[in-house]
């Protein structure tokens, strides 16, 4: 065994520095989930149980850390190892979920297990991650690389889509988009996919009218406020409400009552209603954090995968939460994507700490090793 | 995989998420600092109603202080904007029948129905629990004038109709002394949800409501109801 590698597994047990980058990491996680749940109380303040939803997702959230922790000790050659089953049986439950699935507005994309529901497109984004990483890392610079990963990534995204669940599909893309480019893959190719996907979206807004009126209500919501502009409306008030302090958390009032899926999809308007603008843009602004953190991480590993893949679990959590405080603010039209940690949602919450545990584990062992390798 | 070709592309991927963290947050800015009070303005449109309640309407007293017309507030449980889904309606009026005595539908207008007049107290209670979850559920309040239940006092007092948010005497004492007995109704503004119910804590009086004074007749029950009295018009 060589000596870099004994020094990782020797220091395996030993406590991280406390400003090291995989606690402050860890540390960012967990406030972020605790915020998550005052948005939660907030959207849901008015109703008659309060705490319902907020303190359920406190129970994920503990969960999720301990699960994090767990799989932090875990060494990434489990992964690298079993990379090719862990990547079927998480596509199968994506697969199934289109026969077997419940049906909640208007998306088949949940399994229904007694009171609790489960997303498999949430905790298969991990292992998607992986897979093309490995792909990445394996293949040589090519032509033949860019097929075999955009390849993967539809075989991935069509069941999503078919769900549908377009929103969560795009992300996927823009994973492989990021995994493609850092991988030093060139541009130029994705230029070949570009006119079927321009196709295929117009066809899918003319096979599925309410993309279109999605569209339309984005670009004009005062033409039909009622109707398809009626979200964006909702966001456009709710905001004006929070001002620069916001209104406190019980008395957000167009959070409860007028704005759609308060404690989900619209979370980051509802925090915005409560903390305002005060209390919001520090969120934006740990979520770049959170992506630098990530990128310090990725660059203490050696191995260009666990490199790759460090860094692409930062951007993918970094890209979604942008994603969805962009549809909050009105940048985008609406995705039904959640804010990462901040929104209700088991299957996200534990799905997010599943890929940091990973990360963490792979850069919170580099980081051990080079430190031991200071102070020995 | 280069690490420095690594580096720089996270570097610049980087760099567009700040771009597009500011483009974020000037967007967040426009709607809760700098346009502000549009949306604010706006959005008050759409929530907000302003409200007139009746005042109390003065009693009508004969010369010995016996009350011969006096105003009581019912409560009456309404159907407004029932879905359209055939299941739903049977499930909701059992429950309404298992729970209220005396259920009826009968149409009120063209959008609404009426379960059950003058609910009591507990009736109320119960129906309170049932609203949030059943939207279409609403409680609408009336003023009921009441008068001695004799031919000759009814028509010596006379009657009353709403006008709005007041009620009106058309004949009788109740016109004659009009002015003396509607008093003045209260305005109000109030915030309502999605399913048009009032959301706790928006009620805002603009006017308090003036009731109504008292009328006391120079005359006696027992006088009106054997001569023939008339009042003078106007």
């Amino acid at each position: 065994m060589n000596k870099t590698k004994k020094q990782e597994i020797d220091y395996l047990d030993k406590p991280l520095p406390l400003f090291s980058i995989s606690m402050l990491i860890s540390m960012v996680i967990f406030l972020l989930g605790l915020w998550g749940c005052l948005a939660i109380y907030s959207a849901t303040s008015f109703s008659d149980s309060p705490f319902y939803y907020a303190g359920r997702q406190l129970l994920w959230l503990g969960l999720g850390m301990t699960v994090m922790l767990t799989i932090v000790r875990i060494p990434v050659e489990f992964f690298k190892k079993y990379l090719w089953m862990l990547v079927v049986a998480a596509y199968i439950p994506l697969l199934a979920v289109l026969v077997f699935g419940v049906r909640i507005n208007g998306m088949k994309g949940w399994y229904s297990v007694g009171p609790l529901l489960f997303q498999p497109s949430e905790f298969a984004k991990t292992f998607f991650i992986l897979m093309l990483c490995r792909i990445a890392t394996d293949m040589p610079r090519s032509f033949k690389r860019f097929l075999v990963m955009f390849g993967v990534t539809l075989v991935w995204t069509l069941p999503i889509m078919l769900e549908p669940d377009f929103g969560t599909a795009a992300i996927y893309l823009l994973g492989f988009v990021t995994i493609y480019w850092l991988a030093g893959e060139k541009l130029r190719y994705l230029l070949i996919p570009l006119p079927f996907g321009i196709g295929g979206l117009v066809v899918a807004c003319w096979q599925m009218p309410y993309l279109l009126q999605r569209f339309k209500g984005f670009w004009d919501p005062g033409a039909d406020p009622l109707g398809s502009g009626w979200h964006i409306r909702q966001f456009q008030f709710t905001l004006a409400r929070g001002g620069f302090t916001g209104s406190g958390a019980d008395r957000t009032i167009w959070s409860n009552s007028y704005l759609p899926l308060a404690h989900s999809d619209s979370v980051f308007a509802t925090m915005a209603e409560t903390v305002g603008l005060a209390g919001s843009l520090p969120i934006i602004v740990v979520f770049l954090i959170l992506a630098y953190l990530f990128y310090k991480l990725s660059m203490k590993c050696k191995d260009q995968f666990e490199k790759l893949f460090v860094m692409a679990v930062g951007i993918f959590f970094v890209v979604q939460a942008f994603v969805h405080i962009s549809v909050n603010v009105t940048l985008l039209p609406p995705t039904g994507l959640t804010l990462p940690l901040l929104s209700y949602g088991g299957s996200s919450v534990i799905s997010i700490m599943v890929a940091a545990g990973i990360a963490l584990g792979i850069g919170g062992r580099r980081e051990a090793a080079l430190d031991a390798a200071f102070t020995d | 995989m280069n690490t420095a070709l690594f580096k720089k592309r996270s570097y610049i991927l980087l760099g567009i998420l700040c771009c597009w963290a500011v483009a974020v947050s000037f967007k967040f800015f426009y709607y809760s600092i700098w346009q502000r009070s549009y949306y604010l303005i706006v959005g008050g449109k759409l929530s907000t109603r302003e409200g007139c309640y009746t005042a109390g309407r003065g009693r009508i007293l004969d010369s010995n202080g016996v009350l011969m017309a006096w105003s009581e507030r019912h409560y009456d449980l309404i159907i407004l904007d029932l879905p359209n889904a055939p299941e739903y309606r049977e499930k909701l009026l059992k429950k309404l029948r298992m729970r209220l005595k005396g259920v009826t539908l009968e149409s009120a207008d063209d959008v609404s129905m009426i379960v059950k007049r003058s609910l009591s107290v507990n009736e109320l209670e119960i129906v309170g629990e049932m609203i949030p979850r059943h939207p279409c559920l609403k409680i609408k309040t009336r003023l009921v004038r009441r008068v001695i239940e004799e031919p000759e006092i009814r028509r010596f007092i006379g009657k009353v109709k709403r006008e709005g948010c007041m009620l009106r005497g058309t004949s009788g004492c109740e016109k004659f002394f009009d002015k003396v007995l509607s008093g003045k109704p209260g305005k109000y503004t109030i915030m309502l949800d999605r399913n048009k119910n009032w959301i706790p804590g928006t009620f805002s009086q603009i006017a308090k409501a003036v009731s109504g004074s008292d009328v006391r007749l120079p005359y006696s029950v027992a006088e009106i109801r054997n001569s023939n009295l008339k009042l003078p018009e106007g």
